[in-house]
């Protein structure tokens, strides 16, 4: 019965233009108003079909109700809503997605390297069609190649990363400690392979790099202590959302 | 008679609602049933639509609003308690004088009509 409880109220507040802590708080209002209601009908009723619709009944119809509460909202609210789009936007171009696989995960984060590569390529290309002839002399295969593995090699270890402590995190009661450590450990040594991979093709004594090896693992280990940090703190902000989000409403 | 219902009510909802909220603090559902008493069943209101005017009322801060502490002995979520504040004191006031001069007004007319 909640959820149908619930539906009758995300019919209301879904259309509404307002940011997505505004929206939570009113469907929490809003729940526990219906909620009330169906339980005093029930106990007048004594059947749950009948305490329903005239529960539903005195509640009010959701799409005019969600022009009043849409109307409520104010100029802060708005820009908040605003806000919120971009946000939910942007989670959909590069966040974890629960409707797909992990291949098209991976295949997305692969496609973000290769693109930041490109757009690497691209300002190197304009930067020599703008600049006078002379001031990017340095560029060579030879000396862009490094640069090119390095942002290739990170943005998809720290992305493939991100993804894996993502689901470490996604949805359980019990966060997925131990694999994140795992997940974080892998990070840290392929950012750290890379990061000496790069400065072997550079320098001409490459054993110079070894006594820095602790300090740079320590640098790189920063990376996935955020990206833990950052998963585990959203996801206790991001379940009650996704639990109103999941609600499937009927036309 | 028809209950009083729709626009007529929706027109003096918010001088209603502070007075509900002058007897204490309450939620959206203790706001409906002090109405309906006030009522005596006569005030029709789609209920969810008190709530778009709470929130107007909170923003205009005429109310303040706080969530219970729990749910303990209930089902559902918890609830917002809303409070009249000094502005919202005010603003019912000048809602009553308001009233009385429309009815002063209004019921000079139509009584003179009868």
């Amino acid at each position: 019965m909640n959820e149908q409880l619930m539906k009758v109220v995300e019919r209301a507040v879904r259309p509404v233009r307002a940011g997505r802590t505004r929206k939570l708080q009113m469907r929490l209002e809003l729940l526990a108003h219906l909620t009330g209601l169906y339980e005093e009908e029930r106990t007048r009723l004594g059947d749950d079909a009948a305490a329903f619709a005239a529960a539903r009944e005195r509640f009010g119809d959701p799409a005019e109700l969600s022009q009043e509460l849409d109307r409520s909202v104010g100029v802060v609210g708005r820009l908040a809503w605003i806000d919120t789009s971009m946000e939910e936007r942007l989670e959909n171009l590069f966040g974890y997605r629960e409707d797909r696989s992990l291949t098209w995960h991976l295949g997305r984060t692969f496609l973000t390297s290769v693109g930041t590569c490109a757009a690497i390529v691209g300002l190197i290309a304009l930067g020599s069609f703008l600049l006078p002839e002379g001031r990017l002399a340095w560029v060579s295969a030879t000396s862009v190649a490094p640069v090119l593995l390095f942002v290739v090699g990170t943005t998809f270890v720290v992305n493939s990363a991100a993804l894996a402590i993502v689901t470490d995190f996604y949805d359980r009661d019990r966060p997925r400690w131990g694999s994140a450590l795992l997940h974080a450990t892998a990070c840290v040594v392929a950012m750290t392979l890379i990061f000496c991979a790069v400065w072997w093709s550079i320098l001409e004594d490459p054993s110079h790099i070894l006594p820095q090896l602790p300090l740079i693992a320590f640098v790189n280990a920063l990376v996935p202590a955020g990206l833990i940090l950052v998963a585990w703190s959203s996801e206790g902000k991001a379940r009650p959302h996704r639990e109103w989000a999941r609600l499937e409403l009927d036309q | 008679m028809a209950g009083i219902e729709g626009d007529t009510l929706r027109g003096h909802l918010q001088s209603l609602v502070l007075a509900t909220l002058e007897e204490g603090p309450a939620h959206g559902l203790e706001v409906i049933r002090r109405l309906e008493a006030g009522g005596n069943g006569e005030l029709r209101l789609k209920e969810g639509t008190l709530y778009p005017a709470l929130y107007r009322m909170e923003a205009s801060g005429l109310v303040k609003a706080e969530w219970e502490e729990s749910a303990e002995g209930r089902r559902g979520p918890r609830r917002r308690i809303y409070r009249l504040t000094p502005k919202g004191k005010k603003q019912l006031a000048a809602g009553r004088e308001d009233f009385k001069r429309f009815v002063q007004v209004i019921g000079g007319i139509l009584g003179a009509a009868s």
